[in-house]
C-alpha cells in the first residue's frame, strides 16, 4: 500500500509566537518505493518522518496508507500498525544495553521463533557483525551499533521502514553495503530515507526537497 | 543487573532491619517461654504467704482435677541469663524418685553424672542451663537469688539432663534442712493423667481455688503455662505496639529511599522504553513488564533479606547464644509478617513512580534529547 501525506502541518507555540516545523506538506510515496527526504538541518526532515510514521501527531492534515486513514485511527490502532508493518532506524541507535546484539535486533518481534532468529543471523550476516551477534552493545564500536540497529529495523519485515540518517557514523564502503541492504527491503515494501547525502539516495525513485518546514521540490527518478 | 542492585539492597536491609529487631524482641517471649516450657507439663499450686496450701483447699482440687500424680516439691529460685537479663528460675527440691519422675515427665534423661544425694548440697540440670550458669559436673554453683527464696550455700552440679525441657532439680530434704524455715514455700506440683489434660485440669483446679474457702486462699497461686503466656502478652504487648510504629518508620524512610533509586534507575532507562514506544508496544504491556521487574525484584531483595537474617541469627545462635545456654528465637512467622509491608510499600512506591513517568512518556523527546 502506499503512503500519502494530505497538507500536513506540525507546529510548536509559544506564548510569544507559532513555529512551524513542517507546513502544508503533501506527498505519495509508491507501495514498493525508494523515497529520500533531503534538506539542510533544520528544515523539518525528521519532523516529517515522525509524522508520516505515526511517531508525531500532526497539528492538522492526514496520513494514509493507501486509501485508509492511519492517523485518524485510534491510538491503540495505531500503535499496533506501527508495531507490526512499521520498522524504524533512528539517527542514535539505542541499543538496550543489557541484551546482547542478537536479542537487541529481536526487540521488535513479540515471541521470537526459530525463524525469527535465522532472519536476525542473516542480517547480521549482510551487515558484517554476525560475529558480534552474542556480544553486548558496550562491546561493539559505534559503526557497529549502528549496523546491529538496522538489522533491527529490518528483523520483522516491515511494510514502511523509516531511516534517519543511516550512514551518518559509517564509512562510506561500509555505507554502501548498509544502503544495499537497506534497499532489498523493497521486496517486501516502501523504504523512506532522510539524509544530507544525495549519493545514499542514487537509486531512489523519489526524492523531496525541505526548506524551512515546506515541501519545496519533488524530484521523481527511476520508476 | 548491577543497577538493580541499590533498589534491592535498600529493601534487603531494610528487611534484615526489621526481621532482627523482630527476632531479637521474640526472644524474649522465647526466652521465658522456653525456660519455663516444664509448665506444659505440670502445673504449681504455692501459697505466698503460707509455708503450704491450705489443706482442705488441696484435698478438694485433687478431688476435682483428678492428677495423676501430686508431687511435693519445695522450690528456690536462681537466675539465668537472657537477652534482657537476668530471669529468675526455679529448682525444684523434690524426692529422689520424685525428681527422676519430673525428668522422665519433662521429656529429659540423665545423661552424665548421677542424681543428687539425699541431705547433700548437689543438684542435677539441664544442659541448657548449665551452659548458661558456665557450669560442668563437679562444680560449685552459686545459686543465690536477692528477692525469692533461696539457698545461700553453694551446691555441686552432679548431673546433666537433655532431651527434654529445662529443668532443675536437688534433693527435698536438704532443701529443707538449709532453707531458714520462714521462706519455705511447698509447691504441689499437679501432674495431669496426660499432656493433653493440662488445661481441663488447670481448670478444675482454679474453680476449686475460687470457689472454695477463699479467705485462705486469697494468695494462694496456680502456676500454669497459660497464665504465664497471658502474662507475657499483657506485658509485652507495648514493645510490640513499640514495634509496629518502628517497623512503620523504617518502611516509611526506605520507601523513600527506595523511590528516589527507583527514578534514578528508570531514567537510564527511558531510552529503552522510549525505543519500546517508538516500536509500538502499548503502554500497558510496558507497565506490566515493569511490574514484573518491579515484583521481582522487591522480591529477590525480600527474600535476600531474609535469608541474610536467618544466617545471621544462625551463626549467632550456634556460635554464641547455644554454647552460653542463651534463648534466641528462630525466625518466625511474625517476622516474615512485619517485614512484608516493607517489599509490599517499595515496590508500590517504586512502581507508582516509574509508571506516572512511564504514562508521560514522549518516544520522540527521549530520543532527541540524546
Amino acid at each position: 500500500m502506499s503512503l500519502r501525506a494530505d497538507r500536513l502541518t506540525l507546529t510548536f507555540s509559544t506564548p510569544r509566537a507559532t513555529t512551524f516545523a513542517v507546513r502544508e506538506v503533501s506527498l505519495n510515496i509508491g507501495e514498493r518505493e525508494f523515497a529520500g527526504i533531503m534538506g539542510p538541518s533544520g528544515s523539518g526532515k525528521t519532523s516529517l518522518l515522525h509524522l508520516l510514521s505515526g511517531l508525531r501527531t500532526a497539528t492538522s492534515g492526514k496520513v494514509y496508507l493507501g486509501d485508509w486513514e492511519y492517523s485518524g485511527a485510534s491510538p491503540t490502532r495505531q500503535l499496533d500498525i506501527r508495531r507490526e508493518q512499521f520498522g524504524f532506524i533512528f539517527q542514535q541507535p539505542f541499543l538496550i544495553p543489557y541484551l546482547h546484539v542478537l536479542e537487541n535486533v529481536l526487540v521488535p518481534v513479540e515471541t521470537p521463533g526459530p525463524s525469527d532468529i535465522e532472519h536476525a543471523m542473516e542480517l547480521l550476516e549482510e551487515l558484517g557483525i554476525a560475529d558480534l551477534a552474542h556480544k553486548f552493545p558496550n562491546e561493539c564500536s559505534g559503526g557497529e551499533r549502528v549496523r546491529a540497529a538496522m538489522a533491527r529495523g529490518l528483523v520483522h519485515r516491515p511494510r514502511y521502514l523509516f531511516v534517519d540518517e543511516p550512514t551518518a557514523s559509517l564509512d562510506s564502503a561500509t555505507g554502501n553495503r548498509v544502503m544495499a541492504v537497506l534497499q532489498r527491503q523493497l521486496n517486501h515494501g516502501m523504504l523512506l530515507v532522510v539524509t544530507h547525502d544525495p549519493e545514499m539516495l542514487e537509486n531512489a525513485n523519489v526524492i523531496f526537497r525541505m526548506r524551512d518546514g515546506v515541501l519545496c521540490d519533488t524530484v521523481r527518478g527511476k520508476d | 543487573m548491577a543497577r538493580t542492585l541499590p533498589v534491592g539492597g535498600a529493601i534487603a536491609i531494610s528487611v534484615f532491619l526489621i526481621a532482627s529487631i523482630v527476632t531479637l524482641l521474640n526472644s524474649v517471649d522465647d526466652s521465658i517461654l522456653v525456660n519455663y516450657g516444664f509448665l506444659r507439663h505440670f502445673s504449681a499450686l504455692t501459697a505466698q504467704f503460707e509455708t503450704e496450701p491450705d489443706p482442705a483447699t488441696v484435698k478438694a482440687a485433687r478431688q476435682a482435677a483428678k492428677p495423676q500424680k501430686v508431687i511435693d516439691s519445695v522450690p528456690y529460685f536462681t537466675t539465668i541469663k537472657t537477652v534482657f537479663g537476668q530471669m529468675p528460675v526455679p529448682i525444684y527440691g523434690v524426692d529422689a524418685s520424685d525428681g527422676q519422675e519430673l525428668a522422665r515427665l519433662t521429656g529429659n534423661r540423665l545423661v552424665a553424672g548421677r542424681w543428687p544425694t539425699p541431705n547433700e548440697p548437689e543438684l542435677v540440670l539441664s544442659r541448657s542451663w548449665a551452659n548458661n550458669k558456665q557450669a560442668k559436673i563437679g562444680d560449685e554453683i552459686e545459686l543465690k537469688h536477692e528477692r525469692l527464696p533461696a539457698l545461700e550455700q553453694k551446691q555441686k552440679l552432679v548431673g546433666i539432663l537433655e532431651g527434654g525441657k529445662n529443668l532443675a532439680i536437688t534433693d527435698r530434704s536438704y532443701v529443707l534442712l538449709e532453707m531458714p524455715a520462714a521462706v519455705v514455700r511447698t509447691s504441689l506440683l499437679f501432674v495431669p493423667r496426660s499432656p493433653s489434660q493440662l488445661t481441663e485440669m488447670n481448670n478444675a483446679i482454679n474453680q476449686t481455688l475460687k470457689a472454695y474457702s477463699p479467705e485462705h486462699n486469697a494468695y494462694t497461686q496456680l502456676y500454669t503455662y497459660e497464665k504465664l503466656v497471658q502474662e507475657l502478652r499483657r506485658t509485652l504487648g507495648f514493645l510490640y505496639t513499640f514495634l509496629a510504629v518502628a517497623d512503620a518508620l523504617v518502611i516509611g524512610a526506605v520507601a523513600l529511599l527506595s523511590g528516589f533509586l527507583a527514578n534514578i534507575y528508570f531514567e537510564q532507562r527511558l531510552p529503552e522504553f522510549g525505543l519500546l514506544s517508538a516500536f509500538g508496544f502499548r503502554r500497558e504491556k510496558l507497565a506490566r513488564r515493569l511490574a514484573i521487574e518491579s515484583g521481582a525484584l522487591v522480591t529477590i531483595g525480600w527474600l535476600a533479606g531474609l535469608g541474610l537474617t536467618a544466617l545471621v541469627f544462625a551463626l549467632l545462635d550456634y556460635f554464641y547464644m547455644k554454647p552460653n545456654g542463651l534463648v534466641l528465637a528462630s525466625m518466625s512467622r511474625m517476622a516474615l509478617v512485619y517485614t512484608l509491608p516493607a517489599p509490599i510499600i517499595v515496590g508500590a512506591a517504586s512502581l507508582g513512580t516509574v509508571l506516572l513517568r512511564l504514562y508521560r512518556l514522549d518516544p520522540i523527546e527521549i530520543m532527541e534529547r540524546r
